[in-house]
């Protein structure tokens, strides 16, 4: 996946979707309840070889939005490192920080900053 | 804090130069001021000489060494001089005088050549403040910024009183980090308009743009080199944030940083090139750290706050960064030297994303309050945070020119 042009990694797949892998505030270890999500996505990569998958990072509103692209990256190549030790190429992994700019629920308490601190996997054949 | 104020208003009154101690006021908070009036400044009635009044006043009033007196009273120094052309090419002769000794400061011609009356204002407004009080003046600065739109933030351009906004992108995406280049003519910053966070470099003359950098994974952060020669950014193409070099002339790549559990942001770089202070969350938290230029060991400056972020290093050698103190993000100036902290902000709002006017006294930043976003300047010298301008809307990650 040298390229970095997302419309040249072909079809994005729609009908199949995994978890979010969740993460503590300002933290991107992956914590023992998140390493099973991984697990699924390993799983099916090993079945279906065709296939590629970017590894989106995000983080809740809090703090600098600079040093929030820095650890939803950070938190998205923690889940490369995860799925290439679990067997995955890593040349079929490529990962992409929204910081916080991409909230999956626009609520300011800790149910919508537990939600938004996520890696989600976006799948492409 | 106590001893740090009294120091302050020892270097106001050094400052103020020619002034004598009865013109000098002190306004109900804030910074000592020298009243000036512009009664003897005769200006036709009509939107372009009346637009050229009011811009030079506000632009006066903010350049924190006046207060403007208005209503026929007399301020210790006056300003002078008459419209000597009308659009479109709007003229004045204008000067400062001593109000007392009669002592002119200055007395000049200008011309519209194109820019327009309120460009020509800022730039009669900072030869005022130089040939008064004999330091730099900012009106004529200029501050580019990410407004929101939707859920895509596009660059925008205004001028140090807000006015004069300029929208630069129309991308439909999310860009981050605009920094200028240190010829004012560009500006550096991460966009997303491509799918990936890729950093761009903008050209202001041309309105051209050329991707600066894009690796694997994320680029961000750029700040461009004193001498224009080298962009600091982070990449995390070896696999995770680090701090590079990345050298203009041929694009060579050098890896400053090898944290393999840490992320590293926002570098900024010291005044003399030497030097470049980033974010890094090497110590579990982020914090301020500083590295040489040609590579060594990070060495971090700061230690109070839960968070230490955004340092933007200043024209005269001080650093201003956004700290979480008391579960707010507050802006703190530092002497890198002695590591001498001023808080600036304490008013239950979030203070974020520090720039330095080029005069070195004030700041830009974002202020936060119920989850908005607006631009605030600050002041070293204690005047209390003003909005910029007048701007509508939602804005954030001001950068304030050098030029």
């Amino acid at each position: 996946m040298g390229d970095r042009d997302l419309f040249s990694m072909g079809q994005r797949i729609t009908d199949v979707n995994f978890e979010t892998v969740a993460f503590d505030y300002d933290s991107f270890k992956i914590k023992p309840s998140e390493v099973g999500k991984i697990e699924q996505v390993a799983v099916y990569m090993s079945q279906n070889r065709k296939v590629v998958c970017v590894l989106e990072g995000h983080c809740d509103e809090r703090g600098s939005n600079e040093y929030n692209l820095s650890l939803g990256e950070q938190r998205a190549q923690a889940v490369r490192a995860h799925l290439v030790g679990l067997g995955v190429g890593a040349e079929r992994l490529q990962t992409r920080s929204f910081g916080e700019e991409k909230p999956l629920d626009a609520g300011h308490n800790e149910t919508a900053w537990a939600k938004n601190r996520r890696v989600e996997f976006a799948l492409f054949r | 804090m106590k001893t740090w104020q009294v120091v302050i208003v020892a270097a106001c009154l050094c400052l103020a130069g020619h002034g004598n101690a009865q013109d000098l006021v002190v306004t109900k908070s804030g910074a000592i001021k020298t009243t000036i009036d512009l009664n003897a400044l005769g200006l036709k009635n009509g939107t372009d000489p009346q637009l050229f009044r009011a811009t030079l006043a506000g632009d006066l009033d903010r350049s924190g060494w006046f207060t403007v007196v208005s209503d026929g009273r007399a301020g210790a120094v006056a300003v002078f001089g008459n419209e000597t052309a009308a659009a479109p090419t709007f003229s004045v002769q204008a000067g400062v005088r001593n109000a007392q000794s009669g002592q002119v400061y200055f007395n000049r011609k200008y011309q519209d050549n194109g820019t327009g009356v309120r460009r020509l204002a800022h730039q009669v407004a900072d030869d005022m403040v130089f040939a008064v009080k004999g330091v730099r003046g900012i009106a004529s600065s200029r501050i580019v910024m990410l407004g929101k739109q939707g859920i895509s933030k596009e660059l925008h351009l205004c001028d140090a009183d807000g006015g004069g906004l300029v929208r630069l992108t129309r991308d439909g995406a999310v860009a981050l980090s605009p920094r200028w280049t240190p010829d004012g003519k560009g500006i550096l910053y991460t966009s997303f308009h491509k799918g990936f966070p890729d950093v761009f470099r903008l050209d202001l003359t041309s309105q051209s743009r050329i991707r600066v950098a894009g690796y694997a994974g994320m680029n961000s952060g750029a700040s461009m080199s004193p001498d224009g020669k080298q962009i600091a950014l982070v990449l995390s193409r070896d696999g995770n944030p680090e701090l590079y070099l990345l050298r203009v002339s041929d694009r060579a790549l050098t890896r400053l940083t090898r944290t393999r559990n840490a992320s590293e942001a926002g570098p900024s770089w010291s005044p003399d090139g030497r030097q470049i202070a980033f974010v890094s969350d090497m110590a579990g938290k982020p914090h301020v750290y500083l590295i040489v230029a040609t590579g060594g060991a990070p060495k971090r400056v700061t230690f109070l706050g839960g968070q230490n972020v955004d340092p933007d290093w200043g024209p005269d050698g001080r650093m201003a960064f956004s700290s979480l103190r008391g579960g707010r993000y507050q802006i703190v100036v530092i002497d890198p030297a002695s590591s001498r902290e001023q808080v600036l902000t304490n008013d239950g709002a979030d203070y974020e994303d520090p720039s330095w006017a080029p005069n070195g006294r004030h700041l830009i930043c974002a202020r936060v309050q119920s989850y908005r976003s607006e631009l605030y300047i600050l002041d070293t010298l204690g005047d209390p945070p003003v909005r910029c301008g007048n701007l509508q809307g939602e804005w954030t990650s001001p950068d304030w020119s050098a030029p």
